[in-house]
């Protein structure tokens, strides 16, 4: 899961029971219902692809719509997404906005919500949009939420997905790889150096393709969002937000919340626990990237996009905005509630404590205290189950001195510090099964 | 013999993409020729090399790739060389002074006349790599070693110089951690070594002092010394002298500052050949297990008498008194925990106990793991795994067996082992391919054993499920975890883990 580090900007303080805020996830029926509708909407998508395409490409690409959608199905049905009337009445309003003012989007374009809590969003080929639920948490109103919906509207009108996917038919039924190898097995000397640069080529191209589709994208999202109702400025602010939390790193766990939550009466708080791992005799500068990661990137820096809208569009530099809506504020309060649950879905059950115990730390209301600790004893009991099976690295991250913050490195330190018995322990007592 | 290594293949990195790509990518990434871990001097593990060969560079050269790893597998560093064609891989290792070698293996089909490659020297701080420079001692002086002769060259130049003055002067440079030089030296013929000399130098290359011996030698009767170890206060050794077909070996402590001996003591005790055998001076069927704490030196082995093993063999080194002990266990000893044991250590039906692994515990006992074994006709068998624990005089005093299935054609199935808590405890690890009792599939199952505070525990975890479609490959990892490799069809698990045991 990319870009946890949203997570860890700011749990702020909340006066109200938590549990109404969770989202019902037994919407079996309504989850056939959408399959049976995108199943449709597939079906009609695949077979518009005979207008374009034929032989050999049409059936290769029909494969791999396909394929993509038994994927997609498989995903539906593991719950990935979110069936809440609340969220998807807002999402059906602004997709709602967009079909109203522009023609060209598809009536049967659909927005589907992930459990996601990151800020991010992405179109299929046919129309789906997924919009992450982060987006409500991350984004300061729907103005922002509609530039992001504006931007994936444009790839899908300039086709982004489909001629990705034809580039690579149309690589494949040509072997332009398959010749490219062959040429490069004939030679005596440096196949590698070849291979290797072969590839860091197309991968740059790639790069370089990408970006541009998303400069296209940019320019043509905000000419969308500019017909609508919301505040065109916001497109620019909600690439900010982008900005700012990219670079966001885990912390702000005091050392005092270990000491606090961990002495429990059977079991006395150990200051080795906080012991920190060491890695002081790694000299980590050094290291070599084979790939220029600027290069790779598939995405502008957030600052070139910003600087060519504003190119473009002059009236964007004075940007401004919006006050969230009532409605938006109630999604938001949805979002960051659901953040812990819809982690622990993800199985990302390190994240999740760490996050537990910040909102411990930041929110001392009783029937708060209460709630956290709750899922604290939840999750210190998948972690015990996991640790007996040897399975925990999988739910909890190692440290890597040159990813992680201080305070995430002391967190991983703890809980890895714990033996099996002290993380039952405390699983127990959270869980209510000890006094 | 403390972590036994196994190459692990896996990518550590791909690139991406369709099918078509595929093969492109790894002709790009090169073939994992070598997959192992790597430990500092103070025995902990440091990380991980991995080792990439990229194939031809031109007629004489091949490219090679290696990455270096923590010991939480994060990257430190990676670069690319080139390397004589016949060097197939390299074995890493971190010597005394802290600088990460890399050792060259041949090609082993390569044959014929060649310049025996040079190691190579990873700076990590920069991140760059270099051929090793040798020292040598030659006319009294240090000198960069002449390595471009062949080794045909350099035999032809040996046998030139034994013929011209009767001997050839033999020198072998040892760098010290602390940055000085240890020069041993003897005129050497083909039968025999004399005028033996060990020589001390400062990191200046200053002579501090000289120690000579062997002045007398005869091909009837000659001698050496290896150190074992050197620290501030003294340098630790054995002399062996060689007395026609008989072998005595003395334990000497020299002075570090002076080279005056402090003490020298024959190794009375034990068989000639036993001794040989812990000193892995001759090859013999079960090596010896050596382990060195901060005042002893130990040596584990079979016990033999002519030639025959009838049982174990400890002998201890103390750094601070000087004192040699030796203590021996005969098979017949172990008869009340194992009642079908002979005097050659034969249990049941063929199966001998063959000695994995050792341990020499903080209390002063020592824990044998050994495994039942027998050469077959076809193929070798191995069936329980037998812990024998002594008390500190190398008593036995508890035998555990731990049940196993019978598995043909490979040696063992023990796999590593590693001390815990500041050598107070051990945990070891070995593979069974075991039929569930109500699926009735057969699948490998790790077995995670501990012994804590003299008490055993074991857990078990399931390494390969052909239902649920996913294999793990167990390797060493930093003191109390186990670093699991896991293939797994469904890619979210499909994933290299780092686990504490339990």
């Amino acid at each position: 899961m990319r870009k946890l580090g949203f997570l860890f900007f700011c749990l702020s303080l909340v006066s109200f029971g938590q549990k109404e805020y969770i989202i019902d996830s037994a919407d079996f029926a309504k989850r056939e219902a959408f399959i049976k509708e995108y199943t449709s909407s597939n079906a009609v998508f695949i077979a518009s692809l005979e207008q374009n395409y034929q032989g050999k490409k049409l059936k290769k690409l029909k494969e791999i719509f396909e394929e993509s959608e038994k994927d997609f199905i498989k995903e539906i049905r593991e719950k990935n997404f979110i069936f809440d009337e609340q969220i998807q009445s807002k999402v059906n309003e602004i997709l709602q906005e967009f079909k109203n003012t522009s023609s060209e989007i598809p009536k049967n374009a659909t927005i589907l919500v992930s459990k996601n809590p990151t800020l991010n969003a992405y179109c299929l080929p046919d129309g789906i949009f997924v919009a992450n639920i982060g987006l409500f948490y991350w984004l300061d109103n729907e103005d922002q939420f509609a530039g992001v919906v504006a931007h994936e509207i444009a790839h899908k009108i300039l086709q982004h997905s489909l001629q990705l996917q034809s580039k690579l038919v149309d690589e494949e039924l040509n072997k332009t790889h398959t010749n490219t190898l062959k040429k490069i097995q004939q030679k005596n000397f440096k196949k590698g150096d070849y291979a290797f640069n072969y590839i860091k080529n197309l991968l740059y191209d790639q790069g370089q393709a990408f970006k541009k589709k998303e400069f296209e994208a940019d320019s043509l999202g905000y000419l969308l969002l500019k017909k609508t109702k919301y505040n065109k400025q916001d497109y620019v602010m909600s690439l900010k937000l982008i900005e700012k939390y990219d670079s966001l790193k885990p912390s702000g766990l005091s050392k005092d919340i270990y000491r606090k939550f961990f002495t429990i009466p059977n079991q006395a708080f150990k200051e080795d626990w906080l012991k920190l791992e060491d890695f002081s005799s790694y000299n980590y500068d050094t290291k070599r990237e084979k790939f220029n990661q600027d290069s790779l990137s598939t995405h502008p820096e957030i600052k070139q996009r910003i600087e060519k809208l504003t190119f473009l569009y002059p009236e964007l530099k004075d940007s401004s905005s919006n006050k969230p809506s009532e409605s938006f504020e109630a999604l938001f309060e949805k979002a960051k509630h659901n953040i812990i649950p819809n982690l622990m879905f993800f199985e990302e059950y390190g994240v999740a404590t760490y996050l537990t115990l910040l909102s411990l730390q930041r929110n001392s209301d009783d029937k708060l205290q209460t709630y956290y600790k709750e899922i604290l004893g939840k999750n210190f009991e998948i972690m015990y189950q996991a640790r007996k099976q040897y399975k925990l690295n999988r739910y909890v991250e190692r440290i890597d001195p040159m990813e992680h913050s201080e305070s995430y490195m002391q967190f991983l330190s703890f809980i890895w510090n714990l033996n099996a018995t002290e993380i039952k322990n405390i699983a127990d007592f959270y869980s209510q099964k000890q006094p | 013999m403390k972590s036994k290594l196994f190459s692990i293949i896996f990518i550590s990195f791909t690139i991406f993409i369709s099918s078509q790509m595929q093969d492109l990518s790894q002709l790009a990434t090169g073939e994992i020729v070598r997959f192992q871990a790597v430990y500092s001097d103070d025995e902990k593990l440091y990380g991980y090399f991995v080792l990439y060969s990229k194939g031809k560079e031109n007629d004489t050269q091949n490219k090679f790739e290696y990455v270096i790893l923590d010991k939480n597998l994060n990257k430190v560093s990676s670069n690319e060389f080139l390397a004589e064609k016949i060097v197939e891989k390299y074995y890493a290792y971190i010597n005394s002074k802290n600088e990460f070698i890399l050792h060259p293996n041949l090609v082993e089909s390569y044959s014929g006349n060649y310049v025996p490659p040079k190691s190579k020297v990873i700076d990590t701080s920069k991140n760059t790599i270099s051929d090793k420079v040798n020292l040598c001692f030659e006319n009294n002086a240090f000198t960069e070693c002449n390595d471009s002769r062949t080794i045909k060259q350099k035999r032809k130049d040996r046998k030139k110089e034994i013929k011209e003055n009767g001997f050839a002067d033999n020198a072998y440079v040892t760098e010290l951690k602390n940055g000085n030089y240890f020069v041993q030296q003897a005129n050497v013929t083909n039968k025999f070594a004399k005028d033996n000399s060990l020589k001390y130098f400062d990191s200046q290359k200053n002579l501090i002092w000289e120690y000579k011996y062997g002045e007398n030698s005869t091909k009837r009767k000659y001698e050496f010394i290896s150190i074992l170890q050197t620290n501030e206060k003294a340098v630790y050794a054995i002399r062996t002298i060689i007395e026609g077909i008989s072998y005595t070996f003395n334990y000497v402590i020299m002075d570090v500052n002076t080279g005056k001996i402090l003490s020298e003591k024959k190794i009375n005790g034990l068989d000639d050949t036993t001794l040989m055998a812990l000193f892995n001076d001759v090859p013999f069927y079960q090596e010896a297990v050596r382990y060195t704490t901060d005042d002893t030196f130990y040596f584990f082995g079979a016990n033999y008498n002519e030639y025959l093993s009838i049982g174990y063999a400890l002998l201890t080194l103390d750094k601070n008194t000087y004192e040699i002990k030796t203590k021996t266990i005969e098979y017949k000893q172990l008869k009340s925990f194992l009642p079908k044991i002979n005097k050659n250590g034969q249990v049941e039906s063929g199966y001998f106990l063959n000695t994995v692994d050792a341990f020499f515990l903080r209390d002063g006992s020592v824990g044998i793991l050994t495994e039942k074994g027998k050469q077959g006709y076809t193929n070798f068998k191995t069936t329980d795994l037998v812990y024998i624990i002594t008390d500190e005089n190398f008593v036995p005093k508890q035998v555990k067996t731990i049940e196993k299935e019978k598995s043909k054609g490979s040696y063992s199935d023990f796999l590593f082992s590693q001390y815990l808590n500041q050598d107070k405890d051990v945990v070891f690890y070995y593979k069974d391919y075991k039929k569930d009792d109500e699926t009735k599939d057969k699948n490998w199952i790790l077995y995670i054993n501990k012994l804590v505070n003299g008490e055993f525990s074991q857990e078990e975890m399931q390494m390969s499920s052909k239902e649920d479609k996913f294999y793990i490959i167990p390797y060493v990892a930093k003191e109390g975890y186990i670093l699991l490799r896991e293939y797994n069809e469904n890619e979210k698990y499909n994933q290299i883990r780092l686990e504490k045991i339990n």
